[in-house]
């Protein structure tokens, strides 16, 4: 069950279009591949701290990885 | 590295059930009480309760040496160590504040029908304040695995 259900996130889609897989963005993220799965996943909301740093690694800011539902 | 870790977060939730589920048999096997509800051979349940602690402080040796992490690299500490890792054991921590009021409760009431000594009642509620925390992040780690 998602911890916030009006947060969004298309972390999963920046995460593909960067020709990633989970483990990859885990690895660069020094996180596991768990914890990607349930970013994506809506189970699991990241840290600003990790919020930075995946929009670091995907190259993008991180209003663009996550967003609040309308 | 994602193997790597994926390995190492299991065999740390492995050892974490087996930790706890000896530990409970060390705890209540050794109970007087327990030999008494059995109704058999107290050197059999102390013998049961030995070996329970043998177990229990072998995975006790074996995490602290290796924190279940030797020989991996800073990225997979780091990993294992994760901001999802820090909230499970929070959590764990929650659910275990949880189940000593339930085991109390229990205790209590099972007092009003039997005789349950003040250091065994303690015991019984230290042993599930213990345990139940251990259990509830192996669970925690094991979803979404």
């Amino acid at each position: 069950m998602p911890d916030h259900p009006d947060l969004q996130t298309a972390l999963k889609d920046y995460r593909q279009a960067a020709g990633l897989t989970q483990a990859d963005l885990a690895a660069k993220a020094s996180v596991s591949r768990k914890t990607i799965n349930t970013i994506e996943n809506g189970v699991f909301v990241p840290t600003t701290v990790l919020a930075l740093r995946l929009a670091r690694v995907l190259n993008c800011r991180v209003e663009d990885l996550f967003s609040l539902r309308d | 590295m994602s193997d790597q870790v994926e390995k190492l977060s299991s065999k740390r939730r492995r050892m974490l059930v087996v930790m706890a589920i000896a530990f409970i048999v060390w705890q209540v096997a050794g109970l007087q009480m327990f030999s008494d509800f059995a109704g058999g051979d107290r050197r059999l349940t102390s013998f049961v309760s030995l070996l329970a602690f043998g177990f229990w402080a072998v995975t006790l040796i074996i995490l602290m040496r290796q924190r279940g992490v030797k020989g991996a690299p800073p990225e997979a500490r780091a990993a294992l160590n994760d901001e999802l890792v820090q909230q499970n054991r929070m959590r764990a921590f929650r659910a275990g504040y949880w189940v000593m009021l339930i085991a109390a409760a229990i205790v209590f009431t099972a007092s009003l029908f039997v005789r349950i000594e003040g250091n065994v009642a303690a015991q019984l509620i230290l042993v599930a304040g213990v345990a139940g925390p251990m259990l509830a992040f192996a669970r925690l780690e094991g979803r979404d695995a």
